[in-house]
């Protein structure tokens, strides 16, 4: 798939410039949820919510687990890396590979 | 049953109030300094203009109080912690805003401390505060309100279900 992630924040990781990007749109038409009803159900308000979709907002560790949490899915279906263009999941090398870079 | 906004939301929209509350008092402050760089009469109608200011900023802050206690009584005493431990997008522009509020606050001290020592100006060490705090409170709500403001545009064009 080309890209499932359409929008992203550019932020800079120490080791090269990276985007997040984010399907909870995809995930909010699949539930039919308004912005609104995500926001009071994960506790933040509507700005957040429409902030972290179009990437004016990265949102915290905190955050990103109760959406994930509240769709019932892993933190990396709903967000990526923009380098990483598809959500398959990595195995135990590659996740190794991508912490220790140098090893 | 009328929509009722969540604690969030609440919490939310009651920062927005305290920046447009603290643009107001930067503005009466702003009145204040130009008082002294102006004739008598001009000075009188200043100092009308910032009464007028004064009467009108106290009844925003106590409208403010009002509303932010009648908050704290509809929500739950678990909901209350978000006062002061809140999470998104709006605290994340308010810190913005407070930090190049303070840059701004810094570069003007150092320029008004630049002129006092070389003596350029005689104006009263009141006309200073009053210019540095004009410029702290005025950035920090103008700066917060612009990065309000830019996202509610791009609220409105977001896909609701």
């Amino acid at each position: 798939m080309a890209n499932r992630f359409q929008r992203g924040i550019r932020c800079d990781t120490g080791i090269n410039l990276m985007s997040l990007n984010n399907r909870i749109r995809v995930y909010r038409a699949e539930h039919h949820l308004s912005q609104s009803d995500l926001a009071a159900k994960i506790g933040v308000s509507r700005k957040t919510i429409s902030t972290i979709e179009v990437g004016k907002y990265i949102p915290s560790t905190v955050i990103a687990l109760k959406i994930a949490r509240y769709f019932g899915v892993a933190v990396e279906e709903i967000f990526a890396l923009a380098e990483q263009e598809s959500n398959e999941p990595i195995n135990a090398d590659q996740r190794a590979s991508n912490l220790l870079p140098g090893i | 049953m009328a929509n009722i906004p969540s604690a969030a939301e609440s919490i939310d929209a009651h920062k927005l109030k305290l920046a447009v509350f603290l643009l107001c008092v930067s503005v009466l402050l702003g009145i204040q300094a130009v008082s002294f760089l102006v004739n008598e009469e001009t000075r009188n109608i200043l100092r009308t203009v910032s009464e007028v200011l004064v009467v009108l900023n106290g009844v925003l802050m106590i409208r403010m109080v009002v509303w932010k206690i009648g908050i704290m009584w509809r929500i739950s005493k678990e909901q209350r912690h978000l006062f002061f431990n809140p999470e998104g997008y709006v605290v994340e522009a308010r810190n913005s805003a407070a930090y190049f509020s303070w840059v701004i606050s810094l570069i003007a001290l150092i320029i008004l401390f630049g002129a006092a020592e070389d003596n350029v100006t005689s104006l009263p060490s009141e006309f200073f505060v009053l210019v540095v705090l004009f410029l702290m409170l005025s950035s920090f709500s103008l700066s917060f309100l612009y990065l309000w403001l830019i996202d509610s545009k791009e609220e409105s064009d977001a896909i609701q279900v």
